[in-house]
């Protein structure tokens, strides 16, 4: 996990340097799933987290003049960065957190 | 009804202080409030020394400017919370029950036995502290000017007397009791705050359909800031959290590590609450001006204050106000608290000297800080929004490595330490000084970059160099 993680942050660092977006987005959505594996008790949690992100800010990145309208009249991209990246994570980790607590609170 | 409610509010906590004064009996107490926190009291005091007065009027002037990319910076609060229980809640709880740390620097000295590392975060952190603690005394001075219709020196020098009195006498006993009543304040502040704004500017349909028609850059997922830059402010916010001394230090005041079943949960739905102000207001404010229906801003932090000026009733208005005063004075109060441990603790000890441990010592070095602070706010107010800005790209830089990574990984010694801590605290000081001067060439966040090369410092050393011998020698 240190190596990957050592990797992640090196992508991200050079994709931002040179404005590789794709890269950039890739190193930072590893970086965090691999920084938190260095703690969190379930891989499940790390890899749906991991596939969540990226392929949020994936689209994010390909689909951002998209005109389509949403709900409230908002643009697709802006609803689904709200949900996708602000709101939807808490079902993830947070919940994760509470549903492996005993695992994790039991560790030594 | 405005400088009424304020100055109640001011007084209640100035009560707090002076009754928290008998719960004070040791130096952790003064430190990490007896280490008795529970769930309530755990989340709103982490949350209300996040969100700082920058989310209720930098925020919303930011999204003015920038748009919705600009919500980059505060769109990571729904999983920090998880981040920090996994991977520092464990250690620093063991560091404060069974080592007797009380600051943070405490804890980077017990976990890799290395007086420069702990003497140079400590300093680091002292001149983080100092320039937000000024940051916050300007800005409240500014809001308390407004409200009660005096100059920002008098507003200024109110509301550093109010936060002298309750973090001297009470320490972290008394911070944490108005975090509860601030952090409540703050989240009935921003609900309320964000209906009236959305219904004020017609609706979220009807301001979409103004921005959309007018700037619809402003709605992009990326603002007018782009991509690069804000997965910079993204990344710099998720991961950077997890260095920031006076949120991680709350997990040390925890008596049991099952106090936090719920807390990142409920931790994150408190944040994102608490940041409907920045959405609310500031696509509300565009939407109008754009509108025709409000004058052009002549400054884009104006943008709270104009909205509450004048599309709030005088109740609300009152209540965001209290709110704003609130979100400044709870990350202020923390900042004392930190900063007085390291005064009194951490720096004596980098000099060879005995760390004080009294009461007396502590409530003498927070006195010393509020003076210190003062001055700077007084004589250098160019220089305090410089150090301010500077904050978190050092904490995050400089701290972030050491606790997220080595608290977790029994291997890395002293060395990746040190050497991180330079790289971290250099970068982030120089990418701020190019960016300042108009010469930095680069789209990503210069304290983002800090980070970066920091934590890839940290393990570049950590592996190349292996175990640590003392590890080596044990297995």
């Amino acid at each position: 996990m240190l190596w990957l993680l050592l990797v992640a942050l090196f992508g991200m660092l050079v994709g931002g340097i040179f404005s590789w977006q794709i890269l950039m987005v890739t190193g930072a959505v590893t970086s965090i799933v691999a920084l938190t594996g260095l703690e969190c008790p379930s891989r499940l949690l790390l890899g749906v987290f991991w596939i969540w992100l990226e392929a949020v800010l994936l689209y994010l990145l390909f689909a951002a003049n998209d005109p389509t309208l949403s709900f409230w009249g908002l643009p697709r991209p802006a609803v689904l960065m709200l949900i996708g990246v602000w709101l939807a994570p808490v079902l993830i980790w947070p919940v994760g957190f509470l549903w492996t607590f005993k695992r994790w609170v039991g560790k030594e | 009804m405005i400088p009424g409610t304020i100055v109640a509010y001011l007084a209640l906590l100035t009560a707090i202080g002076a009754w928290s004064v008998r719960r004070n009996r040791r130096s952790s107490d003064f430190f990490l409030a007896g280490r008795r926190l529970g769930l309530l009291t755990a989340v709103l005091a982490t949350m209300s020394s996040i969100m700082s007065g920058f989310v209720f009027v930098g925020g919303p002037g930011l999204f003015y400017t920038v748009g919705l990319g600009s919500f980059w910076i505060v769109v990571s609060a729904s999983f920090t919370g998880a981040m920090m229980c996994w991977l520092l809640a464990r250690p620093l709880h063991d560091m404060a029950a069974n080592r007797g740390c009380l600051t943070i620097p405490d804890v980077i000295l017990a976990r890799y036995g290395c007086r420069f590392s702990s003497g140079f975060a400590a300093f680091g952190m002292l001149l983080g502290v100092i320039g937000y603690l000024a940051t916050q005394l300007l800005a409240l001075g500014v809001i308390l000017a407004a409200v009660l219709n005096t100059s920002i020196w008098t507003g200024i020098l109110v509301g550093a007397l109010v936060l002298a009195i309750y973090t001297t006498a009470g320490g972290m006993v008394a911070a944490i009791y108005t975090d509860l009543i601030q952090g409540a304040l703050m989240l009935t502040a921003t609900v309320f705050v964000f209906r009236y704004a959305v219904v004020g500017a017609g609706g979220v349909s009807s301001l979409s359909a103004t921005i959309l028609g007018e700037m619809p850059e402003i709605l992009s997922p990326w603002g007018m800031a782009g991509p690069v830059t804000c997965l910079g402010w993204f990344f710099l916010f998720a991961v950077g959290s997890l260095g920031q001394p006076h949120v991680v230090h709350k997990l040390m005041m925890l008596p049991d590590l099952k106090v936090l079943k719920h807390f990142p949960w409920i931790l994150a739905i408190s944040m994102i609450l608490c940041s409907l102000v920045w959405l609310g207001v500031g696509s509300s404010v565009k939407s109008l001006v754009l509108g025709g229906r409000l004058a052009p801003l002549a400054h884009p932090d104006e943008s709270v204050t104009t909205f509450l000026r004048h599309l709030a009733p005088t109740w609300l208005e009152a209540l965001g106000y209290a709110g704003i005063v609130s979100a400044t004075m709870s990350t202020a109060d923390s900042f004392v608290s930190v900063g007085a441990g390291v005064l009194a603790r951490d720096l004596f000890r980098s000099l060879g000297r005995q760390p004080a441990s009294s009461l007396a010592v502590a409530r003498v070095f927070s006195i010393l800080l509020f003076g210190i602070a003062l001055a700077l706010a007084f004589t250098l107010k160019g220089l305090v929004a410089y150090v301010g800005v500077l904050g978190f790209g050092l904490f995050a830089a400089a701290l972030t490595p050491l606790l997220a990574i080595g608290l977790n990984w029994p291997d890395a010694g002293a060395w990746p330490a040190r050497i991180s801590l330079v790289v971290g605290t250099v970068a982030a000081v120089g990418g701020e000084i190019l960016n300042r001067l108009g010469h930095y060439p680069l789209d990503i966040p210069p304290a983002c970059v800090a980070l970066l090369l920091s934590l890839v410092t940290f393990l570049a050393v950590g592996l190349g160099l292996g175990q640590r011998p003392e590890q080596a020698a044990s297995t």
